[in-house]
């Protein structure tokens, strides 16, 4: 009784075995070992900054060839020349032009007010579906910080008159606060540009007045200022074309709505531009 | 014989659904039921499973341990099988989904001491069922533990998005909601279903 018992269940479990050893040979998946060396020199945020749902997507990715080296923008060019050096392609070993995310939305609680209270879920993309959003401003900042619970890095956070500030330190350009905003008032920008305009409302002129103290009312007058032609306005909205400008930072300081920003360390004062254009030395 | 298995089958989804009137299997259903996509990936894997294993477990037990009187010997015998059968889904799915294959993670191969399965093919051996018999009713339990976990995968993602009280939030509102959906499955307890077919 006892024999026949090992021996069924003997039998049983080397049938089963011998069935499965051929089904692992048949299915066997195989991995590349590269895979897990690129998953290593990824940070692992799996923030998908790559377009990669996570790291592990971009790493398999990457050794299918499917995608490039230089695709983690989290892990900067450290990942990408460890990834390059994996992989044994070539990559060029100098650092590229960090991008970080701009918030361009100067409206916070004063600046322009709410129109009414708002009650609901304290999420943009819900006060947004609720009467056309809680601003003033149908383009402005909802204040409600869900491009901050967005971000993985720590880069963002609230400040005290509801206005989302980027911190330039942490920033690594995934671009997972510029999906969340429901409004797409986040868009990534190299890191050393000098101007960029603030504002995103593409309401007229009269009505951003009435509704914003520092809104973009298509005046035109950065368009006619700017030396090199950089600015142009469409649909009442100054926009900055960061390939022409050359830091003269004249419109920040022409704006009569102050919602030019303007970054002090980045303009070339005094100098000559590579057009021949004498840069005004007066912008500070 | 063909009404048979449709009583068979339908009662096994409905009236005693198995998870939520035998509540075997609670576990896949409590894990991977916060969306759909996967919970329905658990269910076609368990439908799998289950079919097979009332189908194996038969044969074992009629051809193997009842010939040599090792009828103690049976749920060693059938957790033996079903063990089995679920590396060979698992190598499956590994290879045609390594998507579903993540999603589900340690649940997938927790399908080999899911109750659900042992379960069904102790009841085929308890209830005296024939070899296509226990192959329908292991089926149709699988199906009915799909059934349910989607349905309870379709009102999480509702929950989800539902302003929960916060000591309710997570699972004290999932196991609640589960009750409900088990009581909505009492309902089903009066069915004749042998009448319906014309038994």
């Amino acid at each position: 009784m006892n024999i026949a018992a090992v021996v069924s269940l003997g039998a049983m479990g080397l049938a089963f075995g011998a069935a499965l050893a051929i089904a692992a040979k048949k299915l066997a998946v195989e991995t590349d070992p590269r895979e897990g060396k690129v998953l290593e020199a990824l940070p692992g945020a799996n923030c998908g900054g790559c377009g990669y749902p996570g790291c592990a997507a971009y790493a398999a990715a990457v050794v299918s060839g499917a995608a490039g080296v230089d695709r983690c923008p989290a892990g900067g060019d450290a990942a990408r020349i460890r990834i390059a050096e994996i992989m044994g392609v070539s990559t060029d070993s100098a650092g590229r032009t960090r991008r970080i995310a701009f918030v361009k939305c100067l409206g916070d609680r004063e600046a322009c007010p709410e129109r009414f209270s708002y009650d609901g879920i304290q999420d943009c993309r819900a006060a947004n579906l609720v009467g056309g959003g809680h601003k003033s401003c149908r383009y402005g900042c909802l204040g409600l910080g869900t491009c901050v619970a967005a971000c993985l890095f720590d880069a963002m956070h609230m400040s005290d008159s509801g206005l989302p500030v980027v911190d330039r330190e942490k920033c690594v350009a995934c671009g997972k606060c510029v999906e969340a905003c429901p409004r797409g008032l986040i868009e990534l920008l190299d890191e050393d540009i000098a101007v960029y305009v603030a504002c995103s409302s593409k309401d007229k002129g009269a009505d951003v007045r009435k509704i914003c103290k520092v809104g973009c009312i298509g005046c035109g007058i950065c368009a006619k200022n700017c030396p090199a032609s950089a600015i142009a306005v469409t649909d009442f909205l100054a926009r900055i074309d960061q390939e022409k400008c050359t830091r003269c930072g004249i419109c920040a300081e022409k704006c009569p709505m102050k919602c030019i920003v303007l970054d002090a360390d980045q303009v070339r004062v005094g100098q000559a531009d590579s057009n021949g254009v004498a840069v005004s030395a007066d912008v500070q | 014989m063909v009404a048979k298995l449709m009583v068979i089958f339908f009662s096994a989804i409905l009236i005693n659904n198995f998870v939520l009137t035998r509540f075997l299997g609670i576990c896949p259903f409590l894990g991977v039921s916060q969306q759909i996509e996967t919970a329905i990936g658990m269910g076609l894997a368990v439908i799998f499973v289950l079919t097979l294993a009332s189908a194996m477990t038969w044969v074992v037990q009629h051809l193997i341990l009842v010939p040599l009187g090792l009828g103690f010997l049976q749920t060693v015998a059938f957790i033996l099988v079903i063990a089995a059968l679920v590396q060979l889904v698992e190598m499956v799915i590994q290879k045609v989904s390594p998507t579903l294959y993540r999603a589900l993670g340690v649940y997938l191969p927790l399908i080999t001491t899911n109750c659900a399965v042992l379960g069904a093919a102790v009841l085929n051996i308890r209830e005296g069922y024939t070899l296509v018999e226990s192959t329908v009713h292991g089926a149709a339990a699988g199906v009915g533990f799909t059934m349910a976990i989607v349905l309870f995968a379709g009102i999480r993602e509702r929950l989800a998005y539902s302003p929960v009280p916060v000591s309710f939030k997570g699972f004290p509102i999932a196991l609640v909601t589960a009750g409900l959906l088990s009581i909505a499955f009492l309902g089903f307890a009066g069915f004749n279903l042998g009448k319906l077919f014309g038994m």
